[in-house]
C-alpha cells in the first residue's frame, strides 16, 4: 500500500494526479468547481513552470501537491506516497521533510530576524539548531545577496523578504520544491535573480521544482510549462 | 521542539493588547486579594488585641460600649462603679489577678489610662519596659510603644472631651484650656508593643487619676501604689480580672452580672459583634466569590479573544510545518506569560493596596493588622493561572477545523 511517509527521499519523486477535482459549495448552495485535473504527472527533477490568468486555480493546485489542502476528490501521490489519504498528522511531517514552499505572500514572521525565520521550521521538532547547520542559514543568506542574517524582517524590501522566504524553503533540502508566483511582487531585474536561484538550486539538489506565475515571462526559464484556465489543463496539456 | 523563538515573537506582536491584559488581570487579582487580605486582618488583629481581656467588669450598661472603650480605648465617659468592688476580688479565690483601668484624660491626643503595674505588665508577661522601668509613684507615667514621646519627658494631663483622642501624637485645640495644671507626671519607661490600641496608651497609677480628680489615693498612707487598696476605695470605670480558671471565669461572670456591676468576656461581645456583622461579612463572601468567577471569566474572555485574532498565524505555523503539539505549546505559554505577570502584578498590587488601607486603619484606630497572605490566595490565583492559560489554547486547536490553505489567505 503506497500509505506511509517513509523516511526523506534521497531523490526527486515523480508526482501524479489521478482524477483531482476541487470545489467548493457557493453561498447558492451549488458545488462549484474550481479545479478539475483527470490526469497530470510531474517526472522526477523536472523544471514545471505552471501558467495561468489570476483566480485560474494555480494555488489551490499547488497546495494541493504541496501537502497544504486535499482534493474534494481523486487521488495525488508523490513517489509511493498518496498524500491525499494521509491523516494529518502524517501529512504535516511527510511535507516537514519532503517540501519546500514558498508562498505567494512570503509569510514571514515579522518579529524574527532573517536568520530566525530560515531556521524556526527546524524548531518544530527539534530542541536546538546545530551550529553547522546556523552556518549553512548564514552562508545561503549570504548567497542570496542578503548581507545582515540578524537584520529584523520588517526592514527588508519585499525583494529581500522573497528571498528570506526562498533560503527557508532551502534550508532543508527538500525534493519537492514549490514556488507561488514568487516573481509577483518583484522588478524585472530581482525576477529573474530568484527564477536563477530556484533553478539552480533545484538542479544542483536535484529537487522537483514547480513555479507558477501568470507572466509567461518568467517562466521562460523553465524546462516545460502547462497552462490552467478555469481550472482545467489547456489542451494537449494532459500528460501521461 | 522549541517554542522559544515563537513565544518571544508573539509576544512582541501582541505587546498593545498584552499589556491592557496584563493590566486587567493586575486589578482583577489585587481586588480579589485585598478584599481577602484585608477582612482576614480584621479578624485576626481584633481578636489579638482582646487577650488579656479575659473578663470586663464594668457597672450596667452597654457592654459593646464598656468592651470598645477597655480594649480599644475608643474612649467614651463610661458609668462608674463603687470601689467595693476592687475589695470583694481581693478576696475571692476565683480571681487569679485584676487590675482596675480609668480612662478620662488626655495628653497631646493619646488617651491617659489609669491602672496598675499587674496589668501594665499585662499579668508579668512583660518582664521589663522595652525602654526605662516601669512606674514606681503616683507622679510617674510609662508610655505605650507607639506614643511620640520621650523617656524623662514631663506632662500634665487634659480632661478630655470629645474629639480630644481623632489625632493622637497632636493636641487638640481644647487641651490646654483643660490641662490639670497642678499635676506633673514624669515619663520613665516605654513599654514593646503590642499590636493593639494600648501601644498609643500614656499608663499611670490609678491612684494618680483618682487624686487628680479628687478622689484620694484609695490609701491611707501617702504615696503608696497598687493593691491592697483602703476599704473606702474611689469608684472605677471598670476592671479587668484575669480568673484562675474556665469554670472560674463562667462563675464570676454569673457573680458579677448582679448587684450593681455587669461581668462580659471581651471575647465573647466581639463574637457577637461578628455575627451582627454576620449579613454583612455573608455579602462579602459572595461577592469575593463572585469576584474570583468573574476575575476568571473575563480573563478567560479576553484571552480567548486576543486568541481567537490570530488564526492566520497558526494557519502559517502549521503550513511551514509547525506540530500541533508545537503551536498549542506556543500559544499556551503565551497566554501562561501574561496571566503570570498579570498575577504578580496583581498580588503585589493587592499586597500594596491591603499595606494601604491597613495602615490608614491603624492610623485611625490603633489596632496593628497583621497582613498575610494565605494559600488560598496562592491557589486562586494558581487556577486562573493554569485555567486560563489552558483555556486559551482552545482558538489554537479550534483552528484546526479549518485546512491549512484556508488559513493562510
Ligand atoms: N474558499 C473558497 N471559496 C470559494 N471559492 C474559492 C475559495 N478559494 C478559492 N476560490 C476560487 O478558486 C479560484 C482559484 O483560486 P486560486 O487557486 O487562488 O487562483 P490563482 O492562484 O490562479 O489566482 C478563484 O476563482 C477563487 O475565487
Ligand atoms: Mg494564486
Amino acid at each position: 500500500m503506497p500509505n506511509t511517509t517513509g523516511p526523506k527521499l534521497n531523490a526527486a519523486p515523480h508526482g501524479r494526479l489521478t482524477n483531482v477535482c476541487v470545489e467548493y459549495i457557493h453561498p447558492n448552495k451549488q458545488p462549484v468547481r474550481i479545479l478539475d485535473i483527470p490526469f497530470l504527472e510531474i517526472p522526477a527533477g523536472r523544471l514545471l513552470g505552471l501558467r495561468g490568468p489570476s483566480g485560474s486555480g494555480k494555488t489551490t493546485l499547488l497546495h494541493l501537491l504541496g501537502g497544504l489542502a486535499r482534493p474534494t476528490k481523486g487521488q495525488i501521490s508523490w513517489a509511493s506516497s498518496e498524500i491525499s489519504s494521509l491523516n494529518e498528522a502524517t501529512c504535516d511531517s511527510w511535507r516537514r521533510t519532503n517540501v519546500g514552499f514558498i508562498f505567494q505572500d512570503f509569510h514571514l514572521i515579522a518579529e524574527l530576524s532573517v536568520l530566525e525565520n530560515i531556521v524556526l521550521p527546524l524548531l518544530f521538532t527539534r530542541l536546538f539548531v546545530a551550529q553547522e547547520i546556523k552556518d549553512r542559514a548564514c552562508q545561503l543568506i549570504s548567497s542570496m545577496g542578503l548581507r545582515n542574517p540578524h537584520q529584523g524582517i520588517s526592514t527588508l524590501s519585499r525583494g529581500e523578504q522573497q528571498r528570506v522566504a526562498i533560503a527557508r524553503a532551502l534550508l532543508h533540502e527538500p525534493t519537492i520544491l514549490i514556488a507561488d508566483e514568487p516573481t509577483a511582487s518583484l522588478d524585472k531585474e530581482s525576477a529573474d535573480g530568484v527564477m536563477k536561484l530556484l533553478i539552480s538550486h533545484a538542479q544542483s539538489t536535484g529537487a522537483t521544482l514547480i513555479v507558477s506565475s501568470h507572466d509567461s515571462q518568467v517562466l521562460t526559464y523553465l524546462n516545460e510549462v502547462i497552462t490552467l484556465h478555469a481550472g482545467r489543463l489547456a489542451k494537449g496539456e494532459q500528460r501521461k | 521542539m522549541n517554542p522559544h523563538l515563537m513565544v518571544r515573537a508573539d509576544l512582541k506582536s501582541m505587546r498593545g493588547s498584552a499589556f491592557a491584559v496584563i493590566v486587567l488581570i493586575a486589578i482583577a487579582v489585587a481586588i480579589g486579594v485585598a478584599l481577602a487580605a484585608q477582612e482576614r486582618a480584621l479578624r485576626h488583629s481584633s481578636a489579638m488585641a482582646s487577650t488579656d481581656f479575659d473578663l470586663l467588669i464594668g457597672a450596667p450598661g452597654s457592654q459593646t460600649q464598656l468592651v470598645m472603650t477597655s480594649v480599644y480605648l475608643q474612649t467614651e465617659a463610661l458609668p462608674l462603679i463603687n470601689g467595693s468592688v476592687l475589695q470583694q476580688l481581693a478576696s475571692d479565690s476565683r480571681v487569679a489577678d485584676f487590675a482596675p483601668i480609668a480612662f478620662g484624660d488626655v495628653v497631646s491626643g493619646y488617651p491617659v489610662v489609669g491602672t496598675t503595674l499587674a496589668f501594665v505588665s499585662r499579668w508579668n508577661k512583660i518582664a521589663a519596659p522595652e525602654e526605662g522601668r516601669f512606674f514606681t509613684a503616683e507622679t510617674e507615667a510609662i508610655i505605650g510603644h507607639d506614643v511620640n514621646l520621650t523617656v524623662g519627658e514631663s506632662l500634665s494631663p487634659s480632661h478630655a472631651i470629645a474629639g480630644d483622642f481623632d489625632h493622637p501624637g497632636q493636641a487638640s485645640k481644647s487641651e490646654a484650656g483643660h490641662r490639670h495644671e497642678h499635676v506633673s507626671l514624669m515619663i520613665v519607661g516605654r513599654l514593646p508593643a503590642t499590636g493593639s490600641p494600648w501601644d498609643r496608651a500614656i499608663l499611670i497609677p490609678i491612684e494618680s487619676v483618682w487624686k487628680t480628680h479628687g478622689l484620694g489615693t484609695g490609701h491611707s498612707e501617702n504615696g503608696r501604689i497598687g493593691l491592697p487598696f483602703d476599704a473606702n476605695v474611689p469608684p472605677v470605670p471598670a476592671i479587668v480580672v484575669k480568673p484562675r480558671t474556665v469554670p472560674d471565669a463562667y462563675a464570676l461572670r454569673g457573680a458579677y452580672r448582679q448587684g450593681g456591676t455587669m461581668a462580659v468576656f471581651p471575647a465573647e461581645v466581639l463574637v457577637g459583634l461578628y455575627r451582627n456583622l454576620g449579613d454583612v461579612k455573608d455579602v462579602l463572601i459572595v461577592a469575593s466569590t463572585l469576584n474570583t468567577f468573574l476575575i476568571f471569566g473575563a480573563v478567560t474572555l479576553i484571552m480567548l479573544t486576543l486568541f481567537s485574532t490570530r488564526r492566520r498565524r497558526y494557519g502559517i505555523l502549521r503550513a511551514l510545518g509547525a506540530t500541533r503539539l508545537y503551536i498549542v505549546l506556543v500559544v499556551w505559554l503565551d497566554a501562561l506569560v501574561l496571566i503570570a505577570i498579570g498575577c504578580i502584578v496583581g498580588l503585589l498590587f493587592g499586597w500594596g493596596l491591603t499595606g494601604l488601607v491597613s495602615a490608614f486603619f491603624s492610623q485611625q484606630t490603633g489596632l496593628q493588622l497583621q497582613q498575610s497572605l494565605t494559600w488560598s490566595d496562592i491557589s486562586s490565583v494558581l487556577m486562573l493561572l493554569v485555567g486560563g492559560s489552558a483555556i486559551s489554547t482552545l482558538p489554537a486547536l479550534a483552528a484546526y477545523r479549518i485546512p491549512i490553505s484556508e488559513s493562510i489567505k
